[in-house]
C-alpha cells in the first residue's frame, strides 16, 4: 500500500519539492546538477515496481483503495497487476535513462527547473493512469499527462513552431479525452461501477449492453487521439517541436503507449466482437500503412521517427485490435522491443544534432567515423525496427505475422496478412533510411559543424537500451515469464504462456519476413524516386492531409466563428443585456404559470368589494407611474416618482400596514430631496431622441412586462397553497417576546438577524457612498470640490 | 381590489422597465425605483386577503388580523431599497463629475 503511494505520488511531491526550492538552489548553484538529483526520483520508483513483481506472479492482480468520494463511488484506488507492470516498469525505466541523458542533453542556460518540474508531473500523471483501479482517477491522471505534454512540447516558447505543436496536441488530445470521459460515463451506467477490477469481469454484460458500441466509440476516440492513431496522429510529428528527451520519453516510450494501455486494459470487458476488431484493428492497420508511408519521405529524422512511432503505435494497436490470445502477447513483446529502441533512436538523433547543428538528412551523412558508437547504437536498434533477425523487432514481428494469420471475424482471407506485410515494407526502408542515410552514404549538402562524437554521459543511456534490444533478441526469456507473460494474462483474462525464440522451423511468418526483407530492399533502391513521386503528390493535393482540416478547419474556420458569437452575445451593449434578461424572465414566468395549469377565476376576483378610497388609490398610482416614465422635464419626472411612492405608503394604510406606510413616508421624503440634490449636480436627463423603432421595441417589451405581471399577479392572488403560518406569530408575540406590535416584534425579535444583516447592508451602502464621494482622481488634478453630504 | 390591484402591479413594472430601457443613468434609477414599489406591493398582497384587522393586539381581538409576515419582510425591503437607491444615485453622480456624461452607451469603454 505505502510503495503504491510512494510510486505515484513521489513524482509529484518532487516536482513540488523542486519549484519551490528553485531559488534556493539557483542561489547554491545546485541548479545545474538538478537532473542528479532528479534521477533519484526514477530510480526509486522502478526499484519499487520491481520490487511487486515477484508478488504479482504469486498472487494475480493486487488492489489499493482510498475513500475519496464515497457518495458517488469514486475513490483514489489502485490495481496492480501484470500490464501495470510492465507500463511502469517502461515509464520508470526509460524515465530514468532520460533524466541521466538529459543532464548531458540540456547546456546550463536552460531553464532546467522548468524541465524538470514538468518532466516529473508527467511522470507521476502517466503512473497514475497505469495504476488506477478507478475510472475517475485514471481519467484525472491522464488529462494531467495531457498538460505536462502541453508543457513540454511548448518548452522553447518563445518558437512559433513549439507553441502551435504545444497547441495541436493539446487540442486533439483534449478532445479526445472529452469524448472519452462520456464514454466512461457510458460505462458506468452500463456496469454501475467506476472499480476497474470490478468492470474487467463484467466482459458479457457490458458485450451484450446496448450501450456498448457508443461506449466502446467514445473511449477508443480518447485511445486514439492519444496514441496518435490515423486520423489524429497529425499532433504528433508536430509534438516533435520538444527538446529531444522529452520526445523520447513522451512521445515514443511511454505518453503515446497511453492508448495503447488503455485499449489493453479494457480489452476483457469489450475485446471479442465484430466491433472491437474493425474499430481497433481497422484504425491500427490503416495507421501502420499511412505513418509508414509518411516516414520513408521524411528528410527530418525526428520527422522520420515520429511517423515510424506513429506506425508502430498503429501496429501494436492492430495486434490488440485482433483479440486473440497470440495477438495480446505479440503486443505485449512489441510494445517492450519498441519503447527500447525507438528510445534509443531518439536519443541519437539527440546526439547527431548536438554534433552536426542540425537532423536533416540533407546535411547529415556517413557518420560512421565520427560518431563510432552512436552507429553502433543506431544499427542494433535500426536492424531491431526493421524486424531482421537475433534482435527483439524480428521476434515480434513475426508474432504479427502469424497472428494476422489468424483473426476471428475477418471474411477475405490474405488481406491482413497482405496489407501487414505491405506496410512493414515501409518499416523495413524508412529504417534503412535512418541507418544507410545517416551513417553510410554522402549527404548532398555539408552540416553547419563538422560532427563529433558525444561524451560518455550522452551515450550511456542509448547504449543500455541498445543493450537491452540485443538481449530482448537473443535471450527473450529473460523477460518473457516475470514480465512479459503476467502482461499478456491481464490483457486477455487467460493465463498465457510465451514461447519466444528467433527460430520457430520454416513456417508462414518467416516466408512473410523473407518477402518483406526482399521487397523492403527493393523499395529502398527507388527510395529517391518513391519520395519524389510522394512530395508530387502532396504537393498537388495539399487536402489529403489531415493537417488541412486542422489548420483550414480548425485554426482558420473556429476562431472567427466563435468571435462572432461571442459579439453577438457579449454587445456590452447594457440595453442589449436588459432586453435578453427581461425577455427570458417573462417567457420562464409565462412557461412556468401555464405549465402549472393555472386558469383564471375572474368570478371571485370580481366578487370582493372595494372601497372608493382603494379605487381611487389604485387609479392615481397608476397614473404617477405611467407619468414618471414619460415626463421629460426632470423636475416633473422626480415629483411623479415622489407621488408613486406617497401613494404607495397610503395604500399600506389601507391594507392595514401602519408601520410600513410610516416607513415608506419617510424613505419617500428623503429619496426625493436625495434625488434633486444628485439632479443639481448632473443636469442632463433629456435623451437624444430614440428611434422610432427603438422606442417601438421598447415600449413592446415593457407593455409584455406589464400584461405577465398582471396575469401572473391575478393568478397567485387567486390560489392558496398553503396556510399561513401567521397565527403562531400572532399567539407567541405577547408570550414569548412581551411586545403587541406583532409586526415590530417580528423584526426586532422573531427575525432579528435579518434586520441586523439589513443594517449591515445599510454600512455598507453609506461606506461606499462617501468613498465615492470622497474619491480623487490620481492621473487629473480634480475640478471640482466633492460636495459635502 | 383584487382586480385592480395586479393591475397597478403591471403598470408599475410596464412603466420601470421602459424606464431602465433608456439611455440616461438617472432614468434607469427612477425606474429600479418604480420597480422595486412594485415587488412590494408583491409581497404585500401575497399576505392581504381582504379587509382585516392591523397586526397590533390587545384591542378587539374576534375580527381577523392581517398577515404581518409580508408586512415584516417588506419593511426591510424598504430600507434596504433605499440604500441601493442611495447608492445609485450618488455612483451616477460620480461617473457624470468623471466622464461628463450621463449616457449609458458613451460611458462604455471610457476611463475617467
Amino acid at each position: 500500500m505505502l510503495t503504491t503511494l510512494i510510486i505515484i505520488f513521489l513524482p509529484f511531491a518532487a516536482s513540488l519539492l523542486i519549484l519551490f526550492l528553485s531559488p534556493w538552489l539557483q542561489k547554491i548553484e545546485l541548479g545545474k546538477k538538478l537532473g542528479w538529483v532528479t534521477a533519484l526520483v526514477p530510480l526509486i520508483c522502478l526499484s519499487s515496481i520491481l520490487s511487486f513483481i515477484h508478488q504479482i506472479n504469486i498472487e494475480g492482480a493486487l488492489t489499493f483503495h482510498i475513500p475519496w468520494v464515497e457518495t458517488y463511488g469514486i475513490e483514489l484506488s489502485f490495481l496492480i497487476d501484470g500490464l501495470s507492470i510492465l507500463f511502469g516498469i517502461l515509464i520508470s525505466g526509460i524515465g530514468l535513462l532520460v533524466v541521466i541523458y538529459s543532464i548531458w542533453y540540456l547546456s546550463d542556460k536552460e531553464d532546467k527547473v522548468k524541465f524538470y518540474l514538468y518532466l516529473l508531473m508527467f511522470m507521476g500523471a502517466m503512473l497514475g493512469v497505469v495504476f488506477s483501479n478507478n475510472l475517475f482517477g485514471m481519467f484525472t491522471f491522464w488529462e494531467l499527462t495531457s498538460i505536462s505534454s502541453f508543457l513540454l512540447i511548448g518548452f522553447w516558447h518563445n518558437k512559433e513552431t513549439s507553441r502551435y505543436g504545444a497547441m495541436k496536441a493539446l487540442v486533439i488530445t483534449g478532445v479526445g479525452g472529452i469524448a472519452m470521459l462520456a464514454g466512461f460515463i457510458l460505462l458506468y451506467s452500463i456496469t454501475g461501477t467506476f472499480d476497474v477490477s470490478k468492470i474487467l469481469t463484467m466482459g458479457d454484460v457490458i458485450r451484450s449492453s446496448s450501450l456498448y458500441m457508443p461506449a466502446l466509440f467514445l473511449i477508443f476516440l480518447g485511445c486514439a487521439t492519444k496514441s496518435a492513431q490515423f486520423p489524429f496522429h497529425i499532433w504528433l510529428p508536430n509534438a516533435m517541436e520538444a527538446p529531444t528527451p522529452v520526445s523520447a520519453y513522451l512521445h515514443s516510450a511511454t505518453m503515446v503507449k497511453a492508448g495503447i494501455f488503455l485499449t489493453a486494459r479494457l480489452s476483457p470487458a469489450f475485446s471479442g466482437t465484430a466491433f472491437w476488431v474493425c474499430l481497433v484493428g481497422g484504425i491500427g492497420m490503416t495507421t501502420m500503412l499511412i505513418g509508414g508511408l509518411m516516414a520513408i519521405r521524411q528528410t527530418d529524422l525526428k520527422a522520420l521517427l515520429a511517423y515510424s512511432t506513429i506506425s508502430q503505435l498503429g501496429m501494436i494497436m492492430a495486434m490488440l485490435g485482433f483479440g486473440t490470445q497470440y495477438s495480446s502477447e505479440a503486443a505485449v513483446v512489441h510494445i517492450m522491443n519498441h519503447a527500447a529502441f525507438k528510445a534509443a533512436l531518439f536519443m541519437i538523433v539527440g546526439i547527431i544534432d548536438h554534433g552536426c547543428g542540425t537532423r536533416d538528412l540533407t546535411y547529415v551523412g556517413n557518420l560512421k567515423k565520427e560518431m563510432p558508437h552512436s552507429f553502433k547504437v543506431a544499427f542494433v536498434a535500426c536492424l531491431s525496427m526493421a524486424g531482421l533477425p537475433i534482435f527483439g523487432g524480428f521476434i515480434s514481428k513475426e508474432m504479427f505475422y502469424e497472428s494476422t494469420l489468424h483473426i476471428p471475424f475477418v471474411g477475405i482471407p490474405y488481406l491482413i496478412p497482405l496489407i501487414a506485410v505491405f506496410a512493414s515494407l515501409f518499416t523495413f526502408a524508412y529504417s534503412f533510411k535512418f541507418l544507410i542515410w545517416g551513417f553510410f552514404t554522402d549527404a548532398p549538402e555539408h552540416p553547419p559543424h563538422h560532427p563529433h562524437e558525444a561524451p560518455v554521459l550522452g551515450l550511456l543511456s542509448p547504449v543500455v537500451l541498445a543493450t537491452v534490444v540485443i538481449l530482448l533478441g537473443l535471450v527473450p526469456g529473460l523477460f518473457s515469464h516475470s514480465i512479459l507473460e503476467p502482461a499478456a494474462t491481464a490483457i486477455t483474462g487467460q493465463p498465457a504462456t510465451l514461447h519466444l525464440a528467433l527460430w520457430h522451423g520454416v513456417n508462414a511468418p518467416l516466408i512473410m519476413s523473407f518477402f518483406t526483407v526482399v521487397l523492403g530492399v527493393l523499395l529502398f533502391k527507388r527510395l529517391k524516386q518513391v519520395n519524389a513521386v510522394q512530395n508530387r503528390i502532396s504537393a498537388v493535393l495539399p487536402w489529403l492531409s489531415p493537417n488541412f482540416v486542422y489548420n483550414k478547419g480548425f485554426l482558420e474556420g473556429i476562431p472567427p466563428l466563435t468571435q462572432r458569437f461571442l459579439r453577438r452575445i457579449q454587445s456590452g451593449n447594457l440595453k442589449h443585456y436588459l432586453f435578453v434578461i427581461m425577455s427570458f424572465w417573462m417567457l420562464s414566468t409565462l412557461w412556468v404559470s401555464l405549465s402549472k395549469g393555472w386558469v383564471l377565476n375572474l368570478d371571485t376576483l370580481l366578487k370582493t368589494e372595494m372601497t372608493l378610497a382603494q379605487g381611487l388609490t389604485c387609479v392615481l398610482l397608476m397614473g404617477a407611474a405611467i407619468a414618471t416614465s414619460l415626463f421629460e422635464n426632470r423636475i416633473s419626472a422626480i415629483l411623479s416618482l415622489g407621488m408613486t411612492g406617497f401613494l404607495v405608503a397610503f395604500f399600506y394604510v389601507l391594507m392595514g400596514a401602519p408601520d410600513l406606510a410610516l416607513t415608506q413616508f419617510l424613505v419617500e421624503a428623503v429619496s426625493v430631496i436625495l434625488i434633486l440634490l444628485v439632479f443639481h449636480f448632473v443636469p442632463t436627463y433629456f435623451d437624444e431622441k430614440p428611434s422610432q423603432s427603438t422606442k417601438m421595441a421598447d415600449i413592446t417589451l415593457s407593455a409584455v412586462v406589464g400584461v405577465v405581471m398582471t396575469f401572473y399577479m391575478l393568478m397567485v392572488m387567486d390560489s392558496h397553497l398553503t396556510e399561513s403560518i401567521a397565527h403562531y406569530y400572532l399567539e407567541a408575540s405577547e408570550k414569548l417576546a412581551g411586545g403587541r406590535n406583532v409586526v415590530n416584534v417580528v423584526i426586532v425579535d422573531f427575525r432579528g438577524f435579518d434586520t441586523m444583516f439589513e443594517i449591515a447592508v445599510f454600512s455598507i451602502a453609506i461606506l461606499g457612498i462617501y468613498a465615492m464621494l470622497r474619491l480623487k482622481k490620481k492621473a487629473k488634478p480634480v475640478q471640482e470640490g466633492a460636495p459635502s453630504k | 381590489m383584487k382586480m385592480l390591484l395586479p393591475l397597478v402591479i403591471g403598470v408599475l413594472f410596464a412603466s420601470g422597465t421602459y424606464l431602465i430601457l433608456q439611455k440616461n443613468m438617472l432614468k434607469l434609477v427612477l425606474g429600479i425605483g418604480l420597480i422595486s414599489h412594485a415587488a412590494n406591493l408583491i409581497l404585500i398582497s401575497s399576505g392581504w386577503i381582504g379587509p382585516g384587522q392591523v397586526p397590533i393586539l390587545g384591542r378587539d381581538e374576534t375580527k381577523p388580523f392581517v398577515d404581518p409576515i409580508p408586512q415584516a419582510l417588506v419593511l426591510t425591503a424598504i430600507v434596504i431599497g433605499f440604500a441601493a437607491m442611495a447608492f445609485m444615485l450618488v455612483l451616477a453622480l460620480r461617473v457624470y463629475k468623471d466622464l461628463k456624461t450621463a449616457n449609458i452607451e458613451e460611458i462604455r469603454g471610457q476611463r475617467g
